[in-house]
């Protein structure tokens, strides 16, 4: 599996065919999903762990946000007319964490500890599932556009290849670092369409232009429907006028 | 003891979509009954382990009326709860009958719940089986399929396999993110249905996709036709209090 996993982070487009071609397609593809799924999820269940280890450090993790939310009003362009919110905010602020204080420190049948343990466990249980929803919506689409422009491979196939596309999702379990998160989960979305793009392109034997195409039509398609709507809806609300 | 291993084998090709198991449920003499089974048993795994991961959560939860309780206590100290308090006094009497109905603070199903809902998922496997395979058997037949009622059967229960993802719901506060669980289980089950239909009706691919997907098309428009109606009829029942002089 790892030999499959480094092939596919660097396009190694004849261990590729090999995959189109194995029996066992899904279950190597899905075998990734679940080894980048459960890496991911157990480095960021642990990170958020850590955060929220006492009931103390997760009311600060809570008293952080809510002071970002009130720098981010106080220096907008439109901080006058939050005013009163920054005010309400600052009035009851310190109730508030101490009702929070409170309720995270009542006690429960099995000690805090197992609620954390429950937690990580979670975390590391659906992180692989949350890949697998994400990864069957894009290759069912990406196969309905493939067939529709003469591609030959069956759905097996293209799921077997395209499961590779989450191999660079490995870079998520970084994305807990403030500075470098962001672009991390950047680089792993690029990289891993690049890598379903040759997956498209491998499994059913299309030129690089079609399988592009395969991989962005629905997409592309659904991005112009949302923005067609959204036009219609701002018409219909310019329509109708000013309220008062 | 021989049937139990080939059934795990079987529920696992049909998972990863192998179109060996479905053709081996396909041929299968009691395909049916065996698919009876595999959904049974399927459905009562899943609820169960829903009902172990409710368990779990409860065990880690505090007590809800203490829940209440500390909240009333945080509000009384808030300053905005206390000018409104001022402004209309009768609001600590409505916030503390709020807070203090049952179950108004309790963040997992109760366990009667849980177990009603354990006993009864089985059952709901079932008739969403029986249903579904209808469905795609008649569409399937209306595109030239040439399978018989009881394969469609036999393969769409298969399918149900992948129905198996809801075996995570074990861990408590599995489901993170809402609605994953339900969006790969859900397109995981189209997908094997689609491989199941194929294998068991012999149609090319784009009529087993229409055939298989004529269901949830038609359900999701049954469900937008009941949503316009029910607009409808409110926005009518607004439309006449409101020209009724209110």
């Amino acid at each position: 599996m790892i030999e499959l996993f480094n092939a596919a982070l660097m396009l190694n487009q004849s261990a590729m065919r090999g995959l189109r071609e194995s029996t066992d397609a899904v279950r190597r593809g899905l075998l990734i999903v679940l080894f980048v799924g459960v890496l991911v999820g157990a480095v960021q269940g642990a990170s958020e762990i850590i955060a929220s280890a006492t009931p103390e450090r997760t009311v600060a993790g809570v008293r952080a946000q809510v002071d970002a939310f009130v720098e981010s009003l106080t220096l907008g362009a439109n901080s006058e007319q939050f005013q009163p919110v920054i005010q309400f905010v600052n009035e009851n602020e310190e109730a508030f964490y101490e009702l929070l204080t409170e309720l995270y420190s009542l006690p429960t049948a099995l000690p805090w500890g197992v609620q954390l343990f429950f937690r990580w466990l979670a975390s590391v249980v659906s992180t692989p599932l949350n890949y697998l929803a994400w990864l069957l919506f894009t290759v069912i689409f990406t196969h309905i556009a493939a067939r529709q422009l003469g591609g030959q491979g069956s759905i097996q196939q293209m799921l077997g290849l395209g499961a590779l596309s989450v191999a660079p999702h490995a870079l998520d379990a970084l994305t807990f670092i403030p500075a470098i998160g962001p672009t991390l989960r950047l680089i792993a979305w690029a990289w891993g369409l690049v890598i379903l793009v040759v997956a498209t392109m491998i499994a059913h034997k299309l030129d690089s232009g079609r399988a592009t195409m395969a991989v962005l039509l629905y997409p592309l398609l659904f991005s112009l429907l949302g923005f067609l709507a959204f036009c219609g809806l701002l018409i219909f609300v310019a329509a109708l006028g000013p309220v008062a | 003891m021989d049937v139990q291993p080939s059934l795990v084998r079987l529920v696992v090709g049909g998972l990863l979509l192998d179109p060996s198991a479905y053709r081996a449920q396909r041929d299968h003499p009691a395909g049916v009954r065996r698919g009876l089974v595999l959904v049974l048993l399927i459905g009562l795994l899943v609820g169960v382990a829903a009902l172990i991961g409710d368990l779990g959560e409860s065990l880690t939860q505090p007590d809800p009326e203490a829940v209440s309780e500390v909240i009333l206590r945080g509000l009384s100290r808030m300053p905005w709860y206390q000018e409104a308090l001022e402004e209309n006094p009768e609001l600590a009497v409505s916030l503390e009958q709020s807070l203090t109905q049952p179950g108004a603070f309790s963040l997992t199903p109760s366990l009667l719940s849980s177990l009603v809902i354990t006993l009864l998922t089985p059952f709901f496997s079932l008739l969403g089986w029986l249903i579904s395979g209808t469905i795609v058997h008649i569409a399937a037949k209306a595109f030239g399929g040439a399978a018989s009622f009881g394969q469609t059967l036999a393969v769409t229960a298969l399918a149900s396999s992948a129905s198996l993802l809801g075996l995570v719901q074990i861990v408590p506060y599995a489901e993170q993110l809402p609605g994953a669980l339900g969006v790969a289980s859900g397109l995981l089950g189209l997908l094997a249905t689609y491989v199941g239909v194929r294998e068991a009706h012999g149609l090319p691919a784009w009529r087993t996709f229409w055939a298989v997907l004529i269901g949830p098309l038609l359900l999701m428009l049954l469900v937008v036709a009941l949503y316009c109606c029910v607009v409808f009829v409110f926005a009518g029942a607004i439309g006449s209090l409101a020209q009724g002089g209110i």
